[in-house]
């Protein structure tokens, strides 16, 4: 066998170039693929609404045909309002809800999961309380906090922030736990600091976690918002359009399937959002399989 | 090595076991009983009123008085979840049974469940009023549409971490599809299943109990919840709070007891 | 101790210690669960020294690595490093350490792996550029040109140990510690790494402590083999290597290296049937 670098290191090359440029071309053959199918999926969604409501002849309180409902976002509502430019403004609210809530369900969840990892006797007292306190049921407390705080969006923010923190915390913290002991021995071998070892491990290695709570977060952030808009004394915000459009569900039935259709893209605007972030700051990572 | 009592270390293996048990029980204890404490005293400074939000104690006492009728409406509340994951859950499993062998159909499946996820359920709850009806009907349905998604992304990627080399013996072994199907590609999918069952039960929950907000009968803790917080009786409220918490967490540890029953084979369970 | 004769030119061993084993012993748990790894274990290594360890698996080779690198502490005896602790050693970044994974960070690319241990140390005395032409350097050494900007996961095992070697020499330590480090490569891999590495401690001046399960693999890269006895590990032979240096293909094909392979396997067969 020769020791001798030189078609070795030739061989590799190539390959890597290969790697490359078949990498390029998987890169846009899926992105393609992906937006034919994603068209595909929208086609076959309406597709079948449309022949929902044909094999079962639903009349239109049931379910409107989708143009029905289209032509609705386009009519002039009661108060004089394009209804599409009114469910917008609607979206605009429960958003900025949301996304506050979002924002201080970051900082805070963030916070206490890095707290229940470094701490073991924190993370033992605490994470049950965490896990638990999920299965509180928002709603019942929403009605309460909007008495006592006012019908503000600070208050709907803090409940959006309330559901939205225990994805964060738990993902936190199980990712700022989950480091292998190698990689620990690792640093301990540079003499890294407890901070070094953060920064430069416990950190990074978490943020794919992180992110996978943080898309759970998003969407459970546009729950909490339409929650705290439901209470008696909200005027705005898509949750009271919602509810309007269920009481005059007989008379417009379009206007609920509109307002159902507005949530919807808000969440999955939120979530999308923090996806393109990912996309971002992940670039380096493997490809996560659960999202 | 460093244990300050000697008794601890050449003790028996129970007593050890029981330490062990120890440090799992104490730490949540003592952050109850402090957060209740807290609780208490931040009434008795601020001076909060009871509808805003009551002591501890007096939640405690009603909670003891009512508990009949709430393990009733708890009941409810729970057959509807239960249902719902079933229905959900199996629409989830089936699916991803199906399409975890062709890639583009799991994709495009993956895409609505995806999708799915990011839907804000609760604001489907009053279409589905409208198509199964307010009674237990629609909220099994709201139930479903929330737990489908989760169990078939969980399932899907579970059954195909699929060790190649393993399917490359079964191969060997001229195992057919469903057999192995049934001796590699379950077992393989059962820790991330069970990871999603532990998601999917809390979450089970919680849309159950907001589809029952919307409407419909009172004899269910959702329903409780919205007639007596419409009245203000904040202290019932709270009953029915520790109610649906109680149920939630039951569940989830039922789920996380199956899971170490069944997984005990697995090597994240070892040990632990 | 003394340093054995290596009847060697090109390489010169040194007279002064790097690393002693005095009376060493290590118990892993506590009460009637505890396990001896290693006892009554005597080791000095020499500066500029390629000490291998081999012994039957559970033997404690590992532990007395992790020893000398204090990722644990000693249950009695003595551990000293270049005439210090092995703690303030490890905080003088006296040894790289390089495990049987390659152990990289996935988040990071190639080059930025490599730079890791320069950026936990702050190396006084060197300069951003210097940094980077050692990187470089260290990179085209391990064959790993032209990989700078991928990631660990895009890289064959082979390849992502070498990151790993590269990154253990970027701070030029004193004594490289390795765990089995070829273990999980194939043969043929492992073959060119032995030889890159043997080649990389003629070059430098470093100090090998090499952990491994292969016979030829001790016997090719050391001037001394210890061969362990099963658990409890105590040392069970010290067997000098006087095979010329460098150690090419040709030194593979000789009748001395065939002589040592199985001296060592003999003293290893020994080492285990004595523990029955």
């Amino acid at each position: 066998m020769s020791a001798s670098a030189g078609p070795e290191v030739a061989a590799q090359f190539s390959t890597r170039e290969r790697f490359l440029t078949e990498e390029r071309a998987e890169r846009l053959r899926s992105a393609s693929g992906r937006i034919t199918l994603i068209l595909i999926l929208v086609a076959l969604f309406l597709g079948g609404w449309e022949f929902l409501k044909w094999a079962t002849d639903a009349p239109r309180t049931t379910l409107p045909h989708f143009h029905e409902v289209v032509d609705y976002l386009f009519s002039i509502n009661s108060q004089g309002d394009v209804v599409w430019l009114a469910i917008g403004r609607n979206l605009r609210l429960t958003f900025i809800e949301a996304l506050s809530g979002l924002s201080v369900a970051i900082v805070a969840g963030f916070a206490a999961g890095t707290l229940m990892a470094l701490s073991r006797w924190t993370g033992r007292g605490i994470m049950p309380f965490v896990i638990g306190a999920q299965t509180v049921p928002i709603v019942a407390i929403a009605p309460a906090l909007v008495i006592w705080l006012g019908t503000g969006w600070e208050t709907k923010a803090l409940i959006a922030g309330f559901l939205a923190f225990f994805p964060i915390a738990v993902t936190t913290a199980r990712g700022i736990g989950d480091v292998s002991q190698d990689s620990l021995d690792l640093m301990a071998s540079y003499g890294a600091s407890r901070t070094e070892v953060f920064f430069k491990l416990r950190l990074p290695s978490a943020m794919p976690y992180i992110f996978t709570g943080l898309e759970v977060a998003a969407a459970f952030s546009v729950i909490g918002a339409i929650v705290a808009e439901l209470p008696v004394g909200s005027q705005d915000g898509i949750g009271v359009v919602i509810l309007t459009s269920q009481q005059y569900f007989s008379l417009q039935p379009e206007s609920l399937f509109a307002a159902i259709g507005g949530a919807c893209l808000l969440g999955g605007a939120m979530v999308g959002m923090v996806r393109v972030i990912q996309l971002v700051v992940l670039r380096g990572y493997r490809a996560q399989e659960l999202s | 090595m460093t244990t300050a009592d000697p008794a601890l270390e050449s003790g028996p293996e129970q007593l050890r076991q029981w330490n062990r048990h120890a440090g799992v029980v104490i730490p949540p204890l003592l952050v109850f009983i402090a957060a209740i404490a807290l609780w208490e005293l931040v009434i008795e400074a601020f001076d909060i009123q009871r509808f805003l939000l009551p002591r501890p104690s007096e939640i405690a006492s009603l909670f003891v008085e009512d508990f009949g009728r709430l393990i009733r409406q708890g009941r409810n509340t729970l057959g509807v979840a239960g249902r719902g994951l079933l229905l959900g859950g199996g629409i989830g499993i089936a699916l991803a049974a199906i399409t975890f062998r062709t890639r583009w159909m799991a994709e495009g499946v993956g895409i609505y469940a995806a999708v799915l996820k990011a839907v804000p359920v609760i604001s489907l709850a009053p279409l589905t009023v409208v198509w199964f009806g307010i009674e237990a009907g629609s909220k099994i349905a709201t139930v479903a549409i929330a737990t489908a998604p989760i169990l078939f992304t969980y399932t899907l990627v579970g059954l195909r971490s699929a060790d190649a080399n393993a399917q490359e013996l079964m191969r060997s072994y001229a195992a057919g599809h469903v057999r192995t199907f049934w001796n590699l590609h379950v077992p393989y999918a059962l820790p991330l299943f069970f990871s999603g069952m532990k998601i999917a039960v809390t979450i089970a929950m919680i849309v159950a109990i907001i589809s029952e907000y919307f409407g419909g009968s009172f004899e269910n803790l959702g329903g409780y919840i919205r007639n007596e917080a419409n009245n203000v009786h904040t202290v019932e409220v709270w009953t029915a709070i520790v109610m649906a918490c109680l149920l939630g967490i039951s569940q989830y540890m039922i789920v996380a007891g199956i899971d170490r029953y069944v997984l005990r084979w697995h090597p994240s369970k070892r040990g632990g | 101790m003394t340093t054995p004769d290596t009847s060697s030119e090109a390489v010169q061993i040194g007279t002064q210690t790097a690393i002693s084993f005095e009376g060493v012993r290590k118990e892993f748990g506590s009460g009637v669960n505890a396990t001896l790894a290693i006892e009554m274990v005597d080791l000095n290594i020499a500066e500029r020294e390629f000490v291998s360890l081999i012994g039957p698996s559970g033997c404690g080779k590992s532990t007395l690595l992790r020893l000398a690198a204090d990722l644990i502490e000693p249950s009695g005896g003595t551990v000293v490093v270049n005439d210090k602790t092995p703690r303030q050693a490890r905080l003088d970044r006296d040894y790289g350490f390089i495990f049987q994974a390659p152990t990289l960070f996935d988040w990071r690319t190639v080059w930025k792996n490599v730079a890791l241990p320069l950026e936990i140390m702050k190396i006084s005395g060197m300069s951003s550029q210097k940094k980077e032409e050692e990187i470089e350097r260290l990179l085209s050494m391990v064959g790993l040109d032209g990989f700078e900007g991928h990631h660990p996961y895009q890289l064959s095992g082979g390849m992502q140990q070498r990151v790993s070697l590269a990154r253990a020499l970027v701070f030029r330590p004193s004594i490289l510690l390795m765990d089995e480090p070829f273990g999980a490569l194939d043969e043929i891999t492992r073959d060119r790494m032995n030889l890159e590495l043997h080649r990389i401690w003629e070059e430098t001046n470093t100090t090998i402590l090499f952990v491994t399960h292969s016979i030829p693999e001790a016997v090719l890269l050391s001037n001394r083999v210890v061969v362990m006895t099963a658990r409890p590990g105590r040392v069970q032979e010290i067997i000098p290597v006087d095979l010329p240096y460098p150690r090419t293909t040709e030194v593979e094909e000789s009748t001395r290296y065939y002589e040592l392979v199985t001296q060592v396997r003999e003293s290893l067969s020994k080492a285990m049937v004595g523990d029955r």
